[in-house]
């Protein structure tokens, strides 16, 4: 990285191919990078890989990646899975069809067949040799194929595990692992660290959550303990600050802001001027005090949910739930007809999560807060810009106590990540990067 | 209840040749399409991480590894 931290040289190994048996080159680099920022494609994570000023290529193996301005996690975003890098020449070939009727890649795995909805087969890339440090196998991987079945019933998934029917799920139901763990034939694996927070956001925009008492009212009037306990049987921890204590940049003066404590909310509410009506709920200028909350209807946030409009009863907050399936969750979200929202969001580190969700250009989506605050994208940009690691964390610290003293979301859990798997097979270990547990599978073996 | 569960498990093998190293995966979601630069979603997200390499990769503690950049090694 140069001293003004907007031009990064990468040096590629000059022995990597694609699964076409393609050399990959700094052509394709460049290619990749032009293609993800290109208005045809209007990346959704085309962020993630900085504000690119040019990409030029010295040499066959050398890619020089220059910035209009510094960013500070660039290679740490560069980690993510938007940024792999493509085949040019397949992506032009495929056209539009590219992700579709293949994917020519440098990973250990080809793709072979893909059957929607039904499997998807990849096989050995033979030539495979540049595996990731961590992995004592650097490649190949140790079996020929890999099939992936798709089964969308979590009863179906447990059930053809403990009948040794499949060697491995990184989709195991949280509500089933701890028979999973006695189970004689499945071994349980948990990723750690393990950044995946389930929180519920407010809409400020709205006059029902507009005002931050009502927000704080709402995140410490719940026991999270006690959900992860009752709820995911101990396959979450409660989680008091949006950052996880174990990740990079998280604020330690963020602990303590969310302080559960039931009276104090009460009080909270009175002093916003909602008082409790006949029926026990609270209202305000004839208003009930009864959010509507948007979620998507898997399992966790369904039952969490339910959970928080338990608690919140004893203190006059009536939720009104509104599960969506997945299928047309995103477009109800697009829509935020809601003051309230949840999702379980994994991230890399504390301005990867902060950046995302809480500078203004990202309203409304993913900032559905509506958040628009200058101390606060000033802060952002001053994170992002930094050149010293302290410059970063600084600013980031700044923002994570803000946004979390306004109550912009009520963290409630961080979700575990497993891997299950036959007890036949060795090697496994979980990655925590964005869900992806198996990763790359270079060390599994039977 | 166990019984069925299981009867719905026999259903889903598959069949490959005795002795063919074939690891076999369960997965909950389909993806739409596996072209990474076009989504957020994360089952698109988890075979893309399978196929294709990133410049930078990220070991298990979340710190920086690199398969394919060896200037960006630890």
């Amino acid at each position: 990285m140069s001293p003004d931290g907007k031009l990064y040289t990468f040096k590629l190994r000059d022995d990597v191919t694609f699964c076409s048996g393609k050399k990959l080159t700094a052509e394709d680099v460049i290619f990749t990078f032009k293609r993800l920022k290109s208005p045809e494609i209007k990346g959704p994570f085309a962020w993630r890989s900085g504000n690119i000023k040019e990409l030029r290529a010295p040499d066959p193996y050398t890619v020089e990646y220059e910035l209009n301005e510094p960013f500070s996690e660039l290679l740490l975003q560069l980690t993510m899975f938007t940024n792999v890098i493509l085949n040019k020449d397949n992506v032009e070939t495929l056209g539009k069809d590219y992700g579709v009727k293949g994917a020519d890649g440098t990973g250990p795995w080809c793709l072979d067949s893909w059957q929607p909805r039904t499997h998807i087969t990849l096989k050995r890339h033979d030539a495979y040799r540049w595996g990731p440090s961590m992995y004592k196998n650097k490649g190949p991987v140790k079996f020929e194929k890999l099939v992936i079945k798709i089964v969308p019933e979590d009863s179906s998934r447990v059930a053809a595990m403990m009948a040794g029917q499949f060697d491995t799920t990184h989709q195991f139901p949280s509500q089933f692992i701890a028979q999973a763990k006695v189970a004689p034939m499945l071994t349980v694996t948990q990723a750690n660290p393990n950044f995946q927070l389930l929180y519920f956001g407010f809409k400020t925009t709205r006059p029902m959550v507009a005002d931050k008492r009502v927000r704080e009212a709402m995140s410490i009037a719940i026991d999270r303990a006690a959900i992860a306990k009752a709820i995911l049987l101990g396959n979450a921890d409660p989680a008091y600050s949006i950052v996880d204590p174990a990740a990079l940049d998280h604020d330690p003066k963020t602990a303590g802001i969310v302080k559960e404590d039931v009276e104090r909310a009460r009080k909270l509410l009175d002093e916003a001027g909602w008082k409790p009506g006949v029926d026990g709920i609270r209202e305000k200028d004839g208003v009930k005090l009864a959010p509507r909350v948007y979620y998507t209807a898997n399992a966790n946030s369904a039952r969490v949910a339910e959970a928080i409009q338990g608690y919140l009863r004893k203190i006059g907050v009536h939720w009104q739930l509104q599960p969506w399936d997945s299928t047309i969750a995103p477009v109800k979200m697009a829509e935020q007809d809601y003051e309230i929202w949840s999702v379980t969001v994994p991230y890399l580190s504390a301005g990867d999560l902060m950046n995302l969700y809480f500078d203004s250009a990202n309203i409304p989506t993913p900032n559905r807060m509506n958040w628009k605050d200058p101390e606060t994208d000033a802060w952002l940009k001053a994170g992002r810009a930094a050149l010293a690691a302290e410059d970063r964390t600084r600013n980031y610290a700044l923002v994570q106590q803000k946004v979390m003293r306004e109550h912009l979301w009520i963290p409630v859990l961080n979700i575990n990540m497993h891997e299950v798997t036959n007890k036949k097979l060795k090697g496994m270990r979980p990655h925590m990067i964005y869900q992806n547990t198996f990763y790359k599978g270079l060390d599994a073996s039977f | 209840m166990i019984k069925a569960l299981l009867s719905a498990a026999l259903a889903l093998g598959i069949a490959f040749p005795a002795g063919a190293q074939v690891l076999n995966m369960m997965k909950g979601i389909d993806a739409p399409h596996y072209d990474a630069q076009r989504t957020t979603w994360g089952p698109t997200s988890d075979i893309v991480n399978m196929i294709q390499d990133t410049l930078v990769a990220l070991d298990w503690a979340a710190r920086r590894r690199s398969p394919i950049s060896p200037s960006r090694g630890p």
